[in-house]
């Protein structure tokens, strides 16, 4: 073997040649040998180049030609024929490509340098196998048959969709051939774009559009989601079963178009009724028709929120009275908020739109101001709830059952406007279950405030901590005391205890006190404490809450020994009667120094109770009463809590806390402006406004005309002006 | 009178000329600071306050002798050209300096003066002023704001002839008890609001900086429209200058 040229005869050679390209592109696989090649175009005298482009551009001319024929031949037949033709001439003319490179590269060579080959029309430039032969392909048999095959496979696809049985991978071999055939780098895909996607895309438009019409004109809603969630599943499968990969998404936009789209109107229209009707199915059929359109959801947004908040105000009248308890009123809210969470979780793939619609009318449930009983007192509401979670009770709740009803009661608190409101009531509450001592424990105490500070921030919470400071302190200073008078041998008969309350923290200064002579027994510990206290933080003044304070006493009666457990105005008055057997009212008022309120509402209690005994005859407590000792007292108990009607004082107290919130609210918003201003220095109007809401948010939602009320008022005070010449601008004033 | 004759001879001059005996030779003179002195000292004799000023007997009566209306718009236009501090007193200094600054000496020189007065302070510009000194002027002592009633008279006087709207304004103010005193903020908005509304109030934004009570002014005319009622009683007559200078 020599690579140097040798003279040969070019007809033998191609003879040899031909023969071996027919079995190769035949497939039936033969070894060929390049060398031919270097011969041929190397000869001596003369190469043969040109005469070989010539012969093998003739060769694919004719051999497709001749394919095409057979094709043709059975008509009937058209799309295998020309699949199982397709495949053996791509699979032969691509090793033919591999096995001719140097052909290839003279081809190659030839074009780029212009040489002595003169084509006789432009279709003869000589050119690498793969591509010589695709042309011919595409001129001798594509071309003529492009119709008839387009024809019949989408014919094939119209079986398909109607159910019948037809030979995917042929279509699939004829559609890939169109992809293989456009071969020009510059438009790629432009022979199946053009030749085969835009009609098959429009036959597809065109057969969902008469379907979908027909089908929803005779099926109700929930039927034709069906149909159209399946429609679109198995044409997402046919694509793949058919189609370059390409046109994939174009397909499935169609059909949406056709299926959803055209109809959306129709479905979205039933989306109410779905709710109403818990329609699970349909509503995550619905979902996931309408999410795949542009704003397809949204009216199922507008109608999911309007459904829960009329649900909820509806649930709210139904309630009636028991709106205004906190237990009913709470308890259908979280079962209203859970159930519609559910609805989203199962139907609507959490989707963060639909948990802001539930969000959306979840406010307007429970700031509602105007429809429903419980209007404006979910914040009161919500706080007593707490209190009744928080509170020791008879209801033998586990710590965990009473933190996860926490955690709910966080859902509903995140919604409410008022959350001074809340806060306010909150901290009421929270000092009567300390102060009495009634907090079912400290966790669950922490683990809420913990809660409350996770959603409004720190100074949320201030006071409150404060709050559990105080007893803790208290504590060690009860400690300290108890030491403090052993050391100096200080007795003082009584057991005595104290809480030790900073006035700011403590929501106690708004009641008006009875004035109260301290009975004598426990002159002595509140004297001593005193000092005690005094010296060791000078400059604070301690103020005694003695309508707050309790304690217990020892009674005899007979043989039978009774604790009695009693506020301190209950008992300084029966610490009177180891004196006497009998005072007058007005006796007691003198003694006791208590207003005439207090008194009345203190005595009752003890006559309720039998400790005390009316004048025979007399109803009820008045000024002329007489009160005897009891000295027949007898009770099944050992241990005797002495109640006091305090019914009456919680409605007066609610519109004391709502007045305080109020009067706190207008320092709020004027401490925001000023701070806002002070530091933007110039502002407008609705800049300012907005980020006054945007401030005060964590504690309450300000009316606009409160907002203004109060620039004006700082107007007024000089701490703003107007921007001269400008109708909404403010100057801050250093 | 008793008390006219021991006036020295400057003041018999001003009384003179005071007396509307429009002495032509007095008119043309040059403008004297002595003569002014003695025309202040004329009315302040009448009604004398602790501190020199004149007092309202004064004002009253140099009003009369002016022919103008205690209450009208000429006098309050003399008011802050004189810069006077509050309502019904002149100080000698106010008095003197702001008569000079106009070179009048005397009744008959400021009746004459008085029309190009009054037209210059209705220029746009020059209003604004003079609307702004009237709400510190007519305030009473140590007040920080104007009593209702008060402001809706010096509204319906100042305005009434450009803005006849604001005798609606002035209507509503008389139906809403509540609203005690105007402050300074809200009196120098209703200015600008009536300015910059059109007489059906379409172009109004319940988002701007309007004080509430111009909100809640906006709601009152929403309802009275509703209710048929006519947006404003036009008052009799102007209320103002032109009309009672043409009595002389």
């Amino acid at each position: 073997m020599t690579l140097k040229p040798v003279s040969i005869n070019f007809d033998d050679k191609w003879r040899e040649l031909r023969q071996q390209m027919e079995l190769i592109v035949g497939e039936q696989s033969s070894e060929v040998s390049g060398m031919i090649f270097h011969e041929v175009c190397t000869a001596r005298p003369t190469p043969f180049a040109d005469k070989l482009f010539r012969e093998v551009s003739a060769f694919f001319s004719r051999h497709v030609t001749a394919l095409r024929e057979g094709i043709l031949e059975q008509e009937s037949n058209l799309l295998p024929g020309y699949a199982s033709r397709w495949s053996t001439f791509d699979a032969g003319t691509g090793y033919l490509h591999m096995v001719f490179e140097f052909y290839n590269k003279l081809a190659t060579k030839h074009t780029t340098s212009g040489a002595s080959f003169q084509p006789d029309d432009g279709s003869n430039t000589p050119m690498p196998i793969m591509t010589l032969a695709y042309k011919r392909w595409r001129e001798h048999c594509f071309e003529p048959l492009k119709t008839r095959l387009l024809h019949n496979i989408l014919s094939e696809i119209e079986k398909d969709r109607n159910g019948e049985d037809i030979n995917s991978s042929v279509i699939l071999t004829v559609v890939n051939s169109l992809v293989t055939l456009s071969n020009d780098p510059k438009a790629p895909l432009d022979l199946y774009k053009t030749q085969f996607e835009a009609p098959f895309l429009q036959g597809t438009s065109s057969y969902y559009r008469r379907e979908a019409a027909a089908y929803i004109a005779d099926h109700d809603i929930s039927a034709y989601m069906r149909k159209a969630e399946a429609w679109l599943d198995s044409e997402q499968l046919r694509a793949r079963k058919h189609l370059d990969s390409s046109s994939y998404s174009s397909v499935i936009k169609l059909c949406e178009a056709e299926i959803v789209t055209a109809h959306r109107e129709k479905i979205q229209a039933e989306c109410t009724r779905f709710i109403d009707q818990d329609a699970r199915e349909d509503l995550t059929r619905m979902y996931h028709l309408l999410r795949r359109i542009p704003g397809g959801i949204d009216p199922m947004l507008v109608a999911f929120e309007q459904n829960v908040t009329a649900a909820g105000l509806k649930e709210i009248e139904r309630l009636s009275d028991a709106a205004q308890k906190p237990e009913p009123y709470v308890d259908a809210l979280l079962v209203l908020h859970s159930k519609h969470n559910d609805i989203i979780r199962t139907s609507f793939d959490n989707d963060n739109q639909l948990i802001a619609a539930l969000d959306k009318a979840f406010r307007s449930i429970i700031n509602d101001t105007a429809k429903s009983k419980s209007a404006g007192k979910a914040p009161e509401l919500l706080a007593a709830f707490c209190d009744q979670l928080l509170k020791k009770s008879n209801k033998n709740q586990s710590e965990a059952e009473i933190e996860e009803k926490l955690q709910q009661v966080i859902k509903i608190f995140k919604y409410i406007e008022g959350k001074d409101i809340f806060q306010k009531f909150y901290s009421k509450f929270l000092a009567k279950r300390l102060i009495h001592g009634v907090s079912v424990s400290d966790e669950a105490e922490s683990m809420m405030i913990a809660e409350l500070k996770a959603v409004c921030g720190y100074d949320y919470t201030t006071k409150l901590q404060r709050m559990f400071t105080d007893m803790t302190v208290s504590e060690d200073i009860n400690k300290t005391f108890n030491e403090f008078r052993s050391n100096n041998d200080i007795p003082l008969n009584i057991e005595f205890s104290m809480l030790v309350l900073q006035t700011g923290a403590w929501p106690l200064g708004s009641a008006v006190q009875s004035p109260f002579n301290i009975p004598a027994e426990l002159e002595k510990s509140v004297t001593i404490f005193e000092a005690f206290y005094g010296k060791k933080y000078s400059g604070r003044k301690l103020n005694w809450l003695h309508h707050l304070s309790k304690g217990d006493l020892r009674a005899t009666y007979g043989s039978k020994r009774y604790e009695l457990q009693s506020t301190n105005y209950q008992m300084a008055i029966l610490l009177q009667y180891n004196n006497e057997d009998v005072y007058s009212y007005s006796q007691l008022r003198q003694l006791t120094n208590l207003n005439d309120a207090d008194l009345k509402k203190t005595v009752k209690s003890l006559v309720d109770v039998k400790l005390l005994n009316l004048d025979s005859g007399a109803e009820d407590v008045t000024e002329s009463s007489l009160l005897k000792y009891n000295r027949a007292f007898s009770n099944k108990r050992t241990k005797i809590k002495i109640t006091t009607a305090v019914q009456a004082e919680t409605k007066e107290e609610s519109v004391q806390t709502h007045k305080s919130v109020n009067d706190d609210r207008s320092l709020y918003l004027q401490a925001a402006i000023v701070r806002i201003m002070k530091s933007r220095k110039t502002l407008s109007h609705n800049q300012l406004v907005q980020e006054v809401i945007v401030q005060l948010s964590s504690r309450f939602q300000p009316a606009i005309p409160m907002i203004k009320k109060s620039i004006e008022g700082l107007i007024d005070k000089a701490y703003l002006e107007r921007v001269e010449n400008t109708l909404d601008k403010y100057n801050y004033l250093a | 009178p008793g008390r006219r004759a021991q006036q020295p001879r400057a003041t018999a001059a001003a009384a003179a000329a005071a007396s509307r005996k429009k002495s032509r030779v007095d008119d043309d003179a040059p403008f004297s600071e002595a003569t002014c002195t003695a025309w202040f000292e004329h009315y302040m004799s009448i009604d004398p306050d602790e501190s020199g000023k004149m007092g309202p007997g004064g004002v009253e009566q140099f009003c009369a002798d002016m022919e103008l209306a205690a209450d009208s718009l000429a006098v309050l236009v003399i008011a802050w050209t004189l810069e006077a501090a509050s309502m019904g007193y002149f100080s000698s200094s106010e008095w003197v300096t702001g008569m000079k600054s106009i070179q009048c000496d005397s009744n008959a020189k400021l009746k004459r003066a008085l029309p190009a007065l009054v037209a210059d302070s209705m220029t746009p510009g020059r209003f604004r002023e003079l609307y702004k000194f009237t709400f510190q002027f007519a305030r009473s002592d140590g007040q920080k704001s104007l009593q209702t009633p008060v402001a809706a008279a010096l509204l319906h006087l100042l305005l009434a002839e450009q803005l006849p709207a604001i005798d609606s304004f002035v209507e509503f103010l008389n139906e809403t008890p509540s609203c005690k005193v105007i402050n300074r903020d809200q009196w120098m908005s209703i200015y600008d609001f009536m300015n910059s509304m059109d007489p059906e109030l379409t172009n109004y934004d319940e988002t701007a900086a309007w004080p509430v009570l111009l909100d809640e002014f906006t709601e009152w005319i929403k309802e009275r429209r509703a209710a048929g009622l006519p947006l404003y009683t036009p008052q009799n007559g102007a209320g103002g200058y032109s009309e009672r200078m043409s009595v002389e």
